[in-house]
């Protein structure tokens, strides 16, 4: 014991050897692909109740370039449930020696000012030394937090960043002897090291010699590929509320205690509702009814406050003022719907577009959005309370295909969001091109977007003016030359929402004519380009992930000026792969030469060796997305 | 659209009390009417106003937009007082986050700060032929303090939905030693704007000038003379009201290739010339160019920092020793000395506090590093001298108005050998006497006393140019290998090195190859790297992938390979605003293509050339064929730096022309010999 606490208090005091602030001390292979080298990384949490914990950090960081001058900074993020009790840093030379003391002057203290939330009481305090002439030199930093939500513990990925290698970390978790820690080990090297004393127990995990991470295209999400320690209580306290944290259950038990009795509604209101959905027959009418009014009369106001941002302000205050976030959304949502007589169930989940899921296997608060569970019959209706455009139910790129907790009087459960397969997510474009001898060519096309391929054009469909849209339009068309004459998008509400997009389009010189021969590309809008082959070998597993589910469709049938006809006819090409399929054809009929072109790509994990396939693949299929077929005016032999 | 844009931005000066031109603009004859507008009340017809020929599918419409200033006096102090009144219609979902409104206020380089003095806020909304309105309460207001020096005032409306329309009003006070110029009120903004006026009331111990920039003429300008008592015990002062209104406002719009939309907001601007209390403060502020000029010349932040500087005197001996007979390898040596010793902290300015400092430091903002130069240049006995310009994200320099605030850089000027450079160390991979992009903004301020400052032309000395040559020969299935040469020079070639010298080749090549998936690259060399005086040239040995296709007997080839362009930057019909490249460029692409055995031209891409009037810009193309050799030349120069919107139609046709010719393919046919 006596020693551990000496290694625990150990200050970054003078007399003890320097090598950490040396930068000739670090070992070569931490310089390949390095910006910077975590020198040390020190990280000691003390749990001192359920209720209350000491966080202290230490860092030496040795500054190899440019742009590894972003990791010699401090920032420390606090609110009034966490009090930043010190913050300590020194600059050094390269040599190791001490140029200078951070001084109170060098630390910025503001708001977390991020642009959204309207009320948030997030501060942040950051220290920078200034910028130094020549490299290499080293930070130092420490600082100690005291913290009073410990519904949180940290999450310990000390080599936070690409291309910074790590050289020492510890972590290290003081806990009450009664408060067993949880915690979840993830590609560490070496698992944890236990020693429990009479009153305390303590929990060490340490790394060695991580080099820098390059990041490839592709890869897995960071946190999956990076050494990871994810800490939780077993039992917590937070502003008086206590819990307890072992299950999912008891996550959800917790989330829904703090936020019981918090979903009154004025009786107006109440009638207002019941008189909307009453000649509504079915379940599904009444809940369509309640989310329409949900959606044309609130809006989303962030408010990042209340029990560590987790306690919703109540639905009468909403009824009130008509904002809300989106705990405060879901709430009143909810209460609409228990007045309609339909009952709901909150849905915690991690919300965004590419987030990783939650850690299953590890229960704790994972979470950053809430959203409204609506099961009726067979299905579950998954509703966005924040959005006030979206259509029901449609989950999408935000929060499809993943895991929530649904937060039940019993206690949490945990299930899935719906997930979409590439048939949801199409694109189809079916165009009518007639085609002139000199190689021009007008163009309509009738094109359908739908699932998360329509998201972008939706989006701009109801935020962008008549000129915007135009605007956002002819960015997007990749025709060389050409001009769009007119456009019109149009919305279908369809449970896998879809946008049409009508375009007519006047194409200048979309065949290259060459003496008697006119070369027609075939893939009028929609060819892909290859992707670049890995430059050195591949280290990560290739990851296709949600976004890679999707089919596009093309149909292009051209008119052909009069006497011109193929010279040669491609063959149908069909191309298939553990990625996805792609198939092509061409015929000619009535004078018309159809292009039909499929291409599917299904998302998936592929081992690193697979990423070489992939490349093949979208060759391929780049490849014949730029077939031509070259016409021939025929000579014309009677006259 | 109006073609003459540019050069009919128009531009007005007011002095408050010498305003006698009052024919520099007309209002215009129109039927729009000011609004009458009471705060918080609004009728059902306000709901269902006639059209304004404004775009109607924007997600809102500013209503009204009215700003007054009046001056005071609080604690001995003048303030200013604005108050905004503003109505907004919402008419899409998209704008429901305007319901909630931010406004920044600042403190003083003292002690004293901005004060929000009031806050109202209503939302109305049509229901039926009913409105119901709802009142901004404290619950939805809240104050941030972001930093020391910035706190947002925040307040979100209740009730905000699709239809609403919302208003507020605030009242702000701002006292002189926190600004001492009232805010720019922009007439135009991203959305469309009915009524927006602003009315200020300037007591005649008070010179501003008064500047307009943007391109809409005024609906409405008027001024009056009142009286007023803003001194306790001074007899009432005289002062001029000044009104200004513009009707149906179109939202403002963005293009490629612009400096930045500043440049063409309509709005008014103000800067304080001369304060003359009775009995009390006269002070003048900069009112022509020659006083500006000389303003800076003895500013302790400005002239004062590169007139004499011993501490540079070991430097300058070094430099002089090692470069005893040639001015120019001084000036380089100097000039490469800064750039390589001092770091550039990545911000902009045209001042510094104290150059020895920032030698000491090491690292300095532009205003720190370019002033240290001239210092050092000085001491070397250059005549060097700084030389004040807007950015191009600053926008443009006017030159009717001698205003320090217009500038946010400062480079060196040196006048050796009957020659006239410009230099800026804060680039250490730029060429001696060119400027950075940024810097690029048609004119500047040479400041050197004696009354002989001037302006400067800031057009750039070099061009953007890429020059890229080949031998090839057509490997089976579709591959095409041999040699390229890729040489960048000017803006182009500085760009490459210093995306080279940050990233190293690695990532340089990256860059290259992420834009060209089909290129395998064998070996790669590239040189000047290091000297910013010489070309940067990569020579590859390469393998291009499906850089032909085969058909039958025949082979067609495009000979632009994966260099030629492919899209039409310009892709409306019409432009608004001048087109802005920064500087001339000069594209060229040579290759050779060595034919394969038994193959014969069949028909090769027709040649083409087009020219832009005033010989302001050439695009090239020609194929030819000698013997079992084929070799394609495409040439682009765009001679000026920025185009007017009256040019642009041709420019459009220009870039069509090219894209259509890369396009273009070479036929080949297996002769009748080869045939076995």
């Amino acid at each position: 014991m006596k020693k551990l606490f000496l290694w625990l208090l150990a200050l970054p005091t003078l007399g003890v050897a320097q090598d950490e602030y040396r930068a000739s001390a670090i070992p070569a292979p931490l310089h390949t692909n390095a910006h910077a080298v975590i020198r040390r990384h020190e990280t000691v949490f003390t749990v001192k109740a359920p209720g209350e914990a000491t966080h202290r950090v230490r860092t030496v960081v040795t500054v190899l370039d440019a742009k590894g001058d972003d990791q010699a900074q401090l920032v420390v993020r606090y609110d009034k449930l966490s009090r930043v009790d010190d913050i300590w840093g020194a600059l050094y030379g390269a040599d190791g020696g001490l140029i200078k003391k951070l001084r109170k002057a060098d630390i910025d203290d503001r708001s977390a000012y991020d642009g959204v939330s309207f009320l948030t009481d997030n501060r942040l305090k950051q220290a920078i030394f200034p910028r130094q002439p020549s490299y290499p030199y080293t930070v130092e930093f420490v600082y100690e937090t005291t913290e009073r939500n410990l519904m949180f513990y940290p999450t310990w990925t000390p080599q936070s960043d690409e291309n910074v290698s790590l050289e020492q970390a510890t972590l290290t978790m003081v806990m009450p002897t009664n408060m067993p820690l949880r915690y979840k080990e993830v590609n560490m090297k070496t698992p944890v090291e236990r020693v429990a004393g009479n009153q305390q127990t303590v929990y060490r995990w340490a790394i060695q010699n991580q080099p820098a991470l390059q990041l490839e295209p592709m890869a897995p999400p960071a946190s999956e590929l990076l050494s990871t320690v994810y800490t939780a209580p077993t039992t917590f306290e937070v502003q008086g509320y206590a819990g307890v944290m072992q299950s999912w259950r008891d996550l959800g038990r917790f989330y829904y205690l703090l936020n019981r009795d918090r979903d009154q509604i004025p009786d107006a209101l109440r009638q207002r509702v019941v008189q909307l959905t009453a000649n509504e027959p079915t379940a599904l009418g009444k809940i369509k009814k309640v989310y329409e009014l949900v959606q044309q009369s609130t809006r989303y106001v962030s408010v990042q406050l209340g029990i560590g941002g987790w306690q919703t302000i109540e639905a009468g205050k909403v009824a009130d003022t008509q904002y809300g976030d989106c705990k405060a959304l879901t709430n009143y949502t909810r209460a609409l719907l228990k007045a309609a007589g339909i009952p709901a169930i909150d849905a915690l989940v991690r919300a965004g577009n590419g987030a990783p899921d939650i850690r299953t296997d590890f229960p704790s608060f994972q979470f950053n959005h809430v959203i409204l569970c609506v099961p009726i019959n067979q299905d579950t209706l998954y509703l966005e309370c924040t959005d006030q455009s979206g259509v029901m139910g449609y989950n999408g790129t935000f929060t499809g295909g993943r895991h929530v907790l649904l937060v039940t009087p019993d206690g949490g459960k945990l299930t899935q969001t719906r997930h979409y397969s590439p048939t949801d997510n199409r694109q189809v474009r079916r165009i009518d091109v007639v085609l002139t001898a000199d190689g021009n060519a007008t163009a309509e096309a009738r094109n359908l977007y739908t699932g998360i391929q329509q998201e972008s054009r939706a989006q701009a469909l109801v935020s962008k003016s008549q000129t915007e849209q135009r605007n956002w339009l002819l960015q997007r068309i990749v025709i060389p030359n050409y001009e769009l004459t007119n456009f019109l998008l149009t919305e279908h509400r369809t449970p896998i929402p879809a946008v049409s997009e009508n375009l007519t389009l006047s194409v200048r010189k979309w065949a290259t004519p060459s003496g008697a021969r006119l070369f027609l590309p075939l893939n009028l809008m929609s060819a892909l380009d290859p992707v670049t082959p890995a430059s050195a070998p591949r280290q990560f597993e290739l990851d296709l992930d949600a976004n890679w589910d999707w089919q596009d469709t093309d149909t292009v049938s051209y008119q052909l000026p009069a006497s011109y006809t193929p010279e040669f006819m491609p063959a149908p090409v069909s191309i298939r792969s553990k990625f996805g399929d792609y198939t092509a054809q061409v015929s000619l009929k009535d004078g018309r030469l159809i292009y039909m072109r499929q291409i599917t790509v299904r998302r998936g994990r592929h081992p690193a060796s697979a990423y070489a396939e992939w490349v093949d693949f979208r060759r391929r299929a780049a490849r014949q997305d730029k077939v031509q077929v070259v016409l021939v005016k025929q000579e014309v032999a009677t006259k | 659209m109006d073609s003459h844009l540019y050069k009919r931005i128009w531009v007005l000066t007011l002095l408050s009390f010498l305003f006698m031109d009052t024919t520099a603009v007309v209002a215009q004859a129109t039927s729009t009417q000011a609004p009458i507008v009471k705060l918080g009340r609004v009728t059902a017809a306000d709901f269902d106003l006639a059209a304004s020929g404004l775009d109607s599918t924007a997600e809102a419409e500013v209503l009204y937009d009215h700003g007054s200033v009046r001056f005071d006096l609080r604690n001995n102090t003048f303030i200013m007082e604005f108050t905004r009144h503003r109505r907004i219609r919402i008419l899409k979902k998209s704008a429901l986050n305007r319901g909630t409104v931010e406004i920044p206020t600042f403190k003083g380089e003292g002690a004293e700060r901005e004060y929000m003095v009031g806050i109202d806020g209503y939302t109305h909304n049509l229901n039926g032929q009913n409105v119901t309105t709802d009142k901004l309460t404290r619950a939805g207001m809240v104050s941030e303090r972001v930093s020391d020096q910035v706190t947002l005032e925040k307040f979100t409306l209740p009730n905000v939905r699709e239809g609403s329309i919302i208003e507020y009003r605030y009242v702000l006070q701002t006292p002189f030693s926190v600004a001492h110029n009232p805010r720019t009120w922009a007439f135009q903004e991203e959305i469309p704007v009915r009524w927006s006026e602003y009315n200020i009331t300037i007591p005649n111990y008070f010179y501003y000038k008064i500047i307009m920039g943007g391109y809409l003429g005024l609906t409405e300008q008027k001024q009056r003379s009142v009286s007023m008592n803003l001194l306790p015990g001074v007899p009432d002062t005289p002062a001029i009201v000044y009104h200004f209104a513009i009707a149906n406002v179109p939202a403002l719009e963005s293009e490629d290739y612009i400096t930045t939309t500043r440049d063409y907001t309509s709005k008014v601007e103000f800067e304080l010339a001369k304060v003359q209390i009775p009995n009390g403060l006269i002070k003048d502020f900069t009112v022509s160019w020659e006083t500006l000029d000389k303003t800076l010349l003895m500013a302790d932040w400005f002239g004062n920092q590169y007139k004499k500087a011993p501490f540079l005197r070991d430097v300058a001996t070094l430099i002089r020793s090692q470069n005893p007979t040639d001015s120019l390898a001084r000036l380089s040596a100097a000039y490469d000395y800064i750039r390589k010793s001092i770091k550039w902290d990545g911000s902009n300015s045209y001042s510094c506090k104290s150059t020895r400092k920032i030698f000491e430091a090491k690292k300095g903002d532009a205003g720190d590093i370019n002033l240290l130069l001239i210092a050092l240049l000085r001491e070397l006995d250059f005549d060097a001298n700084p030389v004040l310009l807007s950015t191009r994200s600053h926008g443009r320099v006017m030159e009717e108005y001698a205003l320090t605030r217009q500038f946010d850089y400062v480079v060196a000027h040196v006048h050796t050998n009957g020659q006239e450079i410009m230099l800026d160390a804060t680039d250490p991979f730029i060429k001696m006497g060119m400027l950075p992009k940024r810097c690029l903004n048609q004119t500047g301020r040479l400041v050197v006393p004696d009354q002989k400052s001037r302006f400067v032309s800031l057009l750039p000395t070099e061009r953007d140019t890429e020059l890229t040559s080949g031998q090839f020969t057509l490997a089976d299935d579709g591959e095409v290998k041999g040699t390229m040469k890729h040489s960048r020079g000017g803006y182009s070639g500085w760009s490459a090195r210093s995306v080279y010298q940050t990233d190293g080749e690695a990532k340089y090549l990256e860059q290259i190859l992420k834009k060209r998936p089909n290129w395998q690259l064998n070996t790669t060399e590239i040189t000047g790297v290091s000297n910013p005086a010489a070309a940067f040239e990569s020579n590859h040995t390469l393998v291009i992938a499906d850089a032909y296709t085969e058909a039958g007997d025949r082979i067609y080839l495009n000979p632009m390979l994966t260099e030629g362009r492919t899209q039409n930057p310009f892709k409306e019909k019409t432009r608004l605003y001048p087109v802005d490249f920064g500087a001339p460029i000069e594209e060229a692409f040579m290759a050779t293509f060595t034919l394969p055995q038994g193959f014969a031209v069949e028909e090769l891409p027709k040649a083409a050339v087009i020219s832009l009037p005033d010989k302001a810009g050439r695009f090239s193309y020609q194929v030819l064929h000698t013997g079992n050799q084929l070799q394609v030349v495409s040439r682009l120069s765009l001679r000026k730096p920025i185009y007017f919107a009256e040019e642009y139609g041709a420019l459009r046709e220009l870039f069509a022309l090219i894209v259509t010719k890369h396009a273009e393919r070479v036929v080949l046919k297996r002769g009748e010999v080869a045939k076995k």
